[in-house]
């Protein structure tokens, strides 16, 4: 499908607020891709790290909305470490899922967790994976 | 016996027992007193990304004010806590607009009182930096001879660097040195700095499965007997579901996974009882007996 | 009563898009000491300088004020047509109403007119008291010296000689040659770079007119353009190299072995030892550092071997003095350590390596006798991963720049790895494909087709030993997927940087580095080959990353520049320089600390202070510093200046 461009979405209004929210400078990505190469949930994204860069590029925000690709995003910080422009890839991946949880946009789904799970897993990890619930505010 | 405020965080206080009661026991061994601080509220768990989420930043500025009162620095464990409290600090230290805007949700004068000089540390660096490695090695009670033990280098301890200014990511040592001053063999694995898949086992749990179970291959891979870990979370990633992982793969042999502390605990002598091994799903137990060390 | 002519200048609409012209052409008319009042709509072109010429002849004017653009872009111009006039060229001064004015204030039309006549008002005030002043002339000194005997250096020596002159040849290490002395064989054509660069080294070795000072450094630069004193450190070799006869006993018998830096770590050489089998010149040194005797006392095999006694283990360094007129940088580069990018395991992995190292692999006369075989263990790879940009383009962890060679020098690795191993794969992660020269991009395009290479876009995010296998994870942009690969070898293409000490010389030589290290030019575009520094040029990688023809023709530049400043008979220098009122001078010496260029000395007899003509530079610096206003830029006097802005008030 072909992707339209125009000023007015490449400078919209999720742009900016990624823009805003992540302080990152995503037009001066080379698009080199070290943050996917290095990124331990690639294989398994349908929108890898530099490809989720490039669509902010091109203000193709709600692909990115709707991705499965920013849940996957462990915030394990290889991107942000490795890439050569400094830009910290986690920042805009959070950026993304504030957005779309802002918006009411639910990932998890609380009542499917098992209890074993729950009382297993530290709380670190659940209030990682809910961080939703903080966000809404 | 030097005393040090001390942030065990909710982890440690309940699901991570078994890292925190060897800590206490076993740095008491060794002259220092860790304090937990009164009356202390969660770090937050996730350092907030987002630039313009600040009230996150409200509880570990408190602990932080709080820890101030008693010393300059502040002893953390577990990776998530020491993440977020050692990047608030940073924050706070050198962004006074969000010294600012933490103000306004806070009794203490942050903006002009603010506690600059507190240091967050992990507990390894009282070992390091302060013992010493090499003095840690006189010190302890029963070497680990023998014991093949793969250190694993957590996400959240050693990035982002520029953040955490605590060892390269790239290419850390700070375990291996650790377990080699305890007197066993320090194996390095190639995915010792891999992410474990961390918290999406809540969303996408077969995901960090898979994470986990590379790391662990790997490891095996070059013959390690064990793993080593500081941080909860990875610890259920990689220890609690190795349950998940023999069932998926017949092949799959388990492999106990250390906290740092029990580790430090054995070779301290700690009795059984403070060790915690009944929170270690793979128990290390029959490992342990057959080399002669419980 | 003076008669001055002020010639206004339009720049087509520059400055008369801004400044009413016709308003301060008719201020000026009948204004104080002016004769004649003109203005044209370029005073540059042909026509504009013979109104200037005419005015100066028919009016007999005693000087004129032109009023345009900066100085910096025509004073030369106007002064010259005025001489060919018959006027004294100082007695012409530029009022700059384009820079300074018309362009600044082009909201302003109303104030940009009045701030014109200001400037001109000024500048008339001037060339009523200027002096006429005769350029300086000075000898040359037409000797050329050279630092670095790369290609570039020695491609500028051989030039300059072969004109004529006499040029010493500084080289750090004991063999002339360079980098290209390490390589295999070069892009674009693959012919074998020993073959290209032996006929040139050992013409520079025979020239009559050139003294090759290899194992030598620069270490002190008096002087200016035409004459400079230099200093140079002649480190002490240890083997009097007019005795020896260069027959490689003393290298054959020596029990003491070491890495080789010519073969970057992948091979070994013996504490007393040549550079290569080509090196010029052909005589050896002791290694201080891993010589058994130096280290421990006890010996001297080599001194016992020598046929001719040129062993000397008491010889010291020695500091030659030279004097020469002209000076050419050529020091090169270096290529960056990696283990700045640590997650490639570069120095901890023995099979990562990087591309000088490739070379010596490649060639006939490196560790492996020219067979592609791994460091590690010997093997010769079977899957190849080569990665650009690595240090490069990194702001983060290296450098911003592109390092220009790169993106070749790994297409030509590829393509000579296949020649030698045809059933091995070799992969090649890039961010872009930089080939601009002539002939490159065919040369890539034929390389991925015959050699069946696989060029990946992306840049690897982490290398990990695996075995004996080293896992590669890339990406692959263009499909969207990260890419592993377990590979025998790793070849880095790393960033190319300064060579080290590049601005420790800059400071000697007082010439300008950038921020990395490289020698700055005085024009990006139309000063490429000179430095900032009068009788200072560049040539090679020392200015910034290039490949041989490049750096040949820049070599080439520099020479030309070299003998077009010999080709003159005398140097010629603007008189705009310090001059002392003996009257006001009472020998303090103040000045002569002030001056940054050692053109100030005190005359013990007469106690004051006298200026060295050649080597002032009318900087001002000692005007400044004088506290009895004894000293005076010429035509820039303080009462000169007074009256300006007492004018302009
Ligand atoms: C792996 C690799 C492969 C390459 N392959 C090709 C190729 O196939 N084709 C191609 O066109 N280009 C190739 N190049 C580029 C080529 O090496 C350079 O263009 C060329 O060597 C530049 O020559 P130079 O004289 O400027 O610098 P250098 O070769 O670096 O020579 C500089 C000399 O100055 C000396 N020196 C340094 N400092 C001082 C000092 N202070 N005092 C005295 N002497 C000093 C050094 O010892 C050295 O001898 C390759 C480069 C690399 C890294
Ligand atoms: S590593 Fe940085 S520059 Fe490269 S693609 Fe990712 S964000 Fe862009
Ligand atoms: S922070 Fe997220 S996007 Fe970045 S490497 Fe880790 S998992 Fe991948
Ligand atoms: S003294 Fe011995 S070790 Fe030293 S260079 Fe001569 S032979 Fe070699
Ligand atoms: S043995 Fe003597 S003559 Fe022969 S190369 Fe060595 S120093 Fe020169
Ligand atoms: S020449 Fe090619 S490989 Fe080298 S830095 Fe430039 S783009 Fe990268």
């Amino acid at each position: 499908m072909k992707i339209v461009l125009n000023r007015e979405k490449l400078n919209s209004f999720y742009v900016q607020t990624i823009k805003d929210i992540s302080l990152q400078k995503i037009m001066s990505c080379y698009q080199c891709g070290k943050c996917t190469a290095g990124c331990p949930v690639a294989d398994f994204m349908d929108v890898v790290p530099n490809e989720m860069m490039r669509l902010v590029m091109l203000g193709e925000i709600e692909k990115l909305l709707s991705s499965k690709a920013i849940w996957l995003c462990t915030s394990c910080f290889q991107c942000g470490t490795r890439c050569p422009k400094g830009i910290e890839v986690h920042r805009v991946f959070e950026a993304l899922r504030s957005i779309a949880l802002r918006e009411g946009k639910n990932y998890t789904d609380i009542e499917k967790l098992s209890e074993d799970v729950l009382d297993e897993i530290p709380q670190q990890g659940i209030i990682a994976g809910f961080r939703k619930f903080e966000s809404l505010e | 016996m030097v005393s040090y405020p001390y942030f065990p965080g909710c982890a440690l206080s309940t699901k991570a027992k078994a890292l925190d009661i060897c800590a206490r026991e076993a740095m008491k061994s060794l002259g220092y007193d860790l304090k937990e601080i009164d009356d202390w509220t969660c770090c937050g768990a996730v350092f907030p990304l987002a630039e313009d989420e600040h009230i996150r930043l409200v509880s570990p500025a408190r602990t932080i004010f709080k820890a101030s009162k008693i010393s300059d620095k502040l002893v953390t464990l577990c990776s998530a806590c020491f993440n977020v409290l050692r990047r608030s600090q940073k924050v706070l230290k050198e962004n006074l607009e969000k010294r600012q805007r933490v103000q306004n949700y806070m009794e203490e004068e942050a903006v002009e009182n603010y506690p600059e000089n507190l240091r967050v540390i992990h507990l390894i660096e009282i070992l390091k930096d302060e013992i010493g490695f090499e003095n840690l090695t006189q010190k302890i009670k029963k070497s680990l001879k023998g014991l093949k033990i793969a250190p694993f280098y957590d996400c959240l301890t050693f990035r982002p660097p520029k953040e955490m200014e605590f060892e390269d990511p790239e290419n850390p040592r700070i375990y291996s040195n650790f377990v080699t001053a305890l007197g066993g063999e320090a194996i390095d694995f190639s995915y010792r700095s891999e992410c474990c898949g961390a918290h999406i086992s809540v969303s996408n749990p077969e995901v960090s499965l898979e994470c986990s179970m590379r790391i662990l291959d790997s490891a095996r891979r070059v013959g390690a007997e064990a793993l080593l870990t500081s941080c909860p979370l990875c610890h259920y990633n990689l220890d609690a579901r190795q349950k998940e992982m023999v069932e998926k793969r017949i092949d799959f042999k388990p492999m106990p996974v250390f906290y740092l502390t029990q580790l430090l605990g054995i070779a301290l002598e700690l009795p059984e009882n403070l060790l915690g091994f009944e929170k270690n799903y793979v128990s290390p137990l029959p490992l342990l007996k057959e080399r002669g060390l419980l | 009563m003076k008669k001055i002519g002020l010639f206004i200048c339009h720049c087509g609409s520059n400055i008369a898009g801004t400044i009413d012209i016709p308003e301060v052409k008719k201020f000026f008319s009948g204004y104080d000491d002016i004769e004649i009042s003109d203005d044209y709509k370029y005073m540059c072109s042909e026509p504009g300088q013979k109104k200037l010429r005419d005015a100066i002849v028919d009016r007999q004017l005693d000087g004129v004020v032109v009023a345009c653009c900066s100085p910096r872009m025509h004073e030369i111009t106007f002064r010259n047509a005025a001489q060919s006039a018959g006027l004294n060229p100082y007695k012409v001064e530029i009022a700059n109403i384009r820079e300074q004015c018309s362009w600044v204030h082009q909201k302003e039309k109303g104030k940009a007119t009045e701030k014109a006549i200001d400037i001109i008002k000024t500048m008339i005030e001037k060339v009523k008291r200027d002096e006429p002043l005769k350029p300086i002339e000075f000898e040359i000194t037409k000797r050329a010296l050279v630092i670095g005997g790369g290609i570039a250096g020695i491609t500028a020596a051989v030039d300059i000689a072969n004109a004529g002159y006499e040029v010493i040849l500084v080289e750090r290490r004991h063999s002339i040659g360079g980098k290209m002395l390490e390589l295999s064989e070069t892009f674009p054509t693959l012919d074998c770079a020993q073959c290209t660069l032996t006929p040139k080294t050992v013409e520079a070795g025979r020239h009559p007119k050139i003294k090759l000072m290899v194992y030598s450094e620069v270490e002190e630069v008096k002087g200016y353009i035409g004459n400079f004193d230099i200093k140079i450190r002649r480190k002490a070799s240890f083997v009097d190299w007019n005795k020896c006869t260069g027959c490689g006993l003393c290298q054959e018998k020596c029990p003491t072995k070491t890495e080789s830096e010519f073969d970057h770590g992948l091979g070994e050489r013996k504490a007393i030892y040549t550079l290569s089998p080509q090196a010029v010149p052909n005589k050896p040194i002791i290694d201080k550092n891993s010589c058994r005797f130096f280290r421990e006392g006890k010996c001297r095999v080599c001194e016992k071997v020598c046929p001719v006694q040129a062993i000397n283990y008491e010889m010291k360094d020695e500091i030659v003095e030279e004097k020469v007129g002209a000076i050419v940088v050529a020091t090169g580069y270096e290529i960056l350590e990696t283990d700045k990018i640590p997650e490639y395991g570069y120095g901890i992995y023995k099979d990562v390596i990087d591309g000088l190292q490739f070379e010596r692999l490649n060639s006939a006369s490196g560790p492996t006798a020219g067979e592609i075989r791994r460091p590690s263990d010997g093997k010769i790879p079977k899957e190849v991963v080569f990665i650009k940009c690595v240090g490069s383009r990194d702001p983060e962890k290296g450098i911003p720049y592109c390092s220009r060679i790169c993106c070749m020098y790994l297409g030509k690795h590829a393509r000579l790895y296949k020649h030698k191993v045809p059933d091995g794969q070799a992969y090649l992660f890039y961010m872009d494909i930089r080939s601009f020269g002539k002939g490159y991009e065919e040369f890539i395009q034929q390389s991925m087709e015959e050699a069946n290479l696989l060029y990946i876009r992306g840049r690897v995010a982490r290398i990990m030993q695996e075995g004996d296998k080293l896992v590669v994870w890339g990406v692959d942009t263009l499909s969207g997927r990260k890419v592993e690969i377990k590979a025998d070898m790793v070849v880095l293409g790393t960033a190319v940087l300064p060579s080290k000490g590049a601005a420790e010389l800059g400071k000697i030589l007082r010439a300008a580095t950038d921020e990395y290290g490289f020698f700055s030019e005085a024009h990006i575009k139309l000063k490429p080959v000179e430095s900032m520094t009068g009788g200072i040029y560049l040539a090679g990688c020392a200015q910034s990353p290039k490949d041989i023809p490049d750096t040949v023709a820049q070599a080439g530049a520099a020479a030309a520049k070299v003998l077009s400043l010999f080709g003159q008979e005398k140097m010629i220098q603007e008189p705009l320089i310090a001059c002392v009122d003996y009257d006001l001078c009472s020998g303090c010496g103040v000045c002569v600390v002030a001056c940054p260029f050692d053109a100030r000395m005190l005359d013990q007899e007469e106690r004051i202070s006298i200026v060295n003509e050649a080597l002032c530079q009318g900087c001002g610096a000692c005007v400044s510093a004088c506290p009895n206003k004894a000293c005076q830029l010429k035509n820039a006097s303080p009462k000169t200046y007074i009256a300006m802005v007492d004018k302009y008030l």
